[in-house]
């Protein structure tokens, strides 16, 4: 494992790899267990045309599930894990574009994680705070310049049709649908774009960690259960890595000697 | 390490590239904008004067019928022209959707 064999030491805190190597088992979980992920399957309405090429060769799909699969396992077991994540990432980035009906944001969401686990030595931890600031900003900010969201329409429509439940429903008693909405609105606004640029801050991360899984907790909560599992479950997993994390004294050992750590 | 920072390079300039383009199009592909619009519809198809069933047309379009989409309607309308202007283009077929974006009034798209 070449993790902190390769980069200079900076600050003397570096991300655990072992925490990298959990948070892609997890990863991997939510591929098989939770979106139920099990075959790469033949571009139908890709994002390029070119990518209909690959229709035409209906025996290379049996080969890339087996490599999709050999890439789990091979994270699951700890085997070379960067270099699987790698694979998995590319892999997963083809069926996103090679079908339009594939795309979500929590698929698109691993599929970058994976990409950044893969390509991840000391000295780039920057980027997965960078890929978290990303998606709460990107999220906040369309919002933000959303005509249904400032005035409240999207979560009147959201706690009377969509999630109706007792307890958004009473709370919107309490004011009135519209306004209660509205406040609901501007505070998610406010939380994701604060919970982007807190990550892009580096500041306080072991609490921004508190506060995504907070947030989305709330939103679980707040819809009893039918919203917002999957991106606590992903978020709670891939915001660990935004903690740094000092060297195992056995890990420095390794370090200084020029030994491999070992990677359970 | 040269290698692997051109390539976060491109791989964050994408990303933020998606950001910026989706605030100015009705799309939401590589915005990061999950459930940020609700929207429920319906489709129907009529090829040689004939109406396709509810099960025809999820097989056609690979979408749910009735369905619901939790990010841009405008997603649905993409596979659709996609659709017919690919796979199914021989078959000159006429499109409606009835949609309903946020619990607001009923619309119609037509292809």
């Amino acid at each position: 494992m070449e993790l902190l064999n390769t980069g200079k030491r900076q600050s003397g805190r570096y991300l655990n790899p072992n925490r990298l190597l959990f948070v892609a088992r997890m990863l991997v979980l939510y591929l098989i267990l939770i979106s139920g992920k099990k075959h790469i399957l033949p571009p139908f309405l890709p994002f390029f045309s070119f990518l209909d090429i690959f229709r035409e060769f209906s025996w290379l799909f049996p080969l890339i599930d087996w490599v999709y699969w050999i890439s789990l396992a091979a994270i699951l077991m700890g085997f070379k894990f960067q270099k699987f994540s790698f694979i998995l990432s590319i892999l997963i980035f083809f069926q996103i574009l090679s079908s339009k009906g594939q795309y979500s944001t929590s698929f698109l969401y691993v599929g970058c994680m994976f990409f950044l686990i893969g390509l991840f030595q000391p000295g780039l931890e920057w980027t997965f705070r960078l890929q978290i600031a990303l998606l709460y900003l990107g999220a906040g900010l369309n919002k933000l310049i959303d005509v249904d969201w400032l005035s409240g329409q999207y979560f009147e429509n959201f706690i009377i049709n969509v999630y109706p439940n007792s307890l958004n429903l009473t709370l919107a008693s309490w004011v009135g649908e519209r306004l209660f909405a509205q406040l609901i609105s501007y505070m998610v606004i406010v939380f994701e774009l604060i919970l982007g640029l807190w990550a892009l801050s580096g500041k306080k991360q072991a609490l921004l960690v508190f506060c995504i899984i907070c947030f989305h907790l709330s939103v679980l909560i707040f819809t009893y259960g039918k919203l917002s599992f999957i991106y606590l479950y992903l978020m709670s997993i891939t915001s660990l890595l935004v903690i740094p994390f000092s060297l195992e004294p056995n890990q420095v050992f390794s370090f200084i000697k020029g030994n491999m750590p070992i990677i359970k | 390490m040269q290698m692997k920072r051109t390539l976060l390079s491109i791989f964050f300039f994408l990303q933020i590239s998606g950001v910026v383009y989706t605030k100015f199009s009705p799309v939401d592909y590589f915005g990061w904008v999950p459930y940020d619009e609700i929207s429920f519809y319906e489709i129907e198809v009529i090829i040689n004067s004939e109406k396709l069933s509810l099960s025809q047309i999820t097989d056609r379009y690979n979408l749910p019928n009735p369905g619901r989409e939790n990010r841009s309607i405008f997603h649905v309308f993409s596979q659709i022209s996609q659709y017919e202007r690919s796979y199914g283009m021989s078959d000159s077929a006429q499109v409606k959707v009835i949609f309903r974006v946020n619990g607001k009034e009923k619309e119609t798209w037509n292809y």
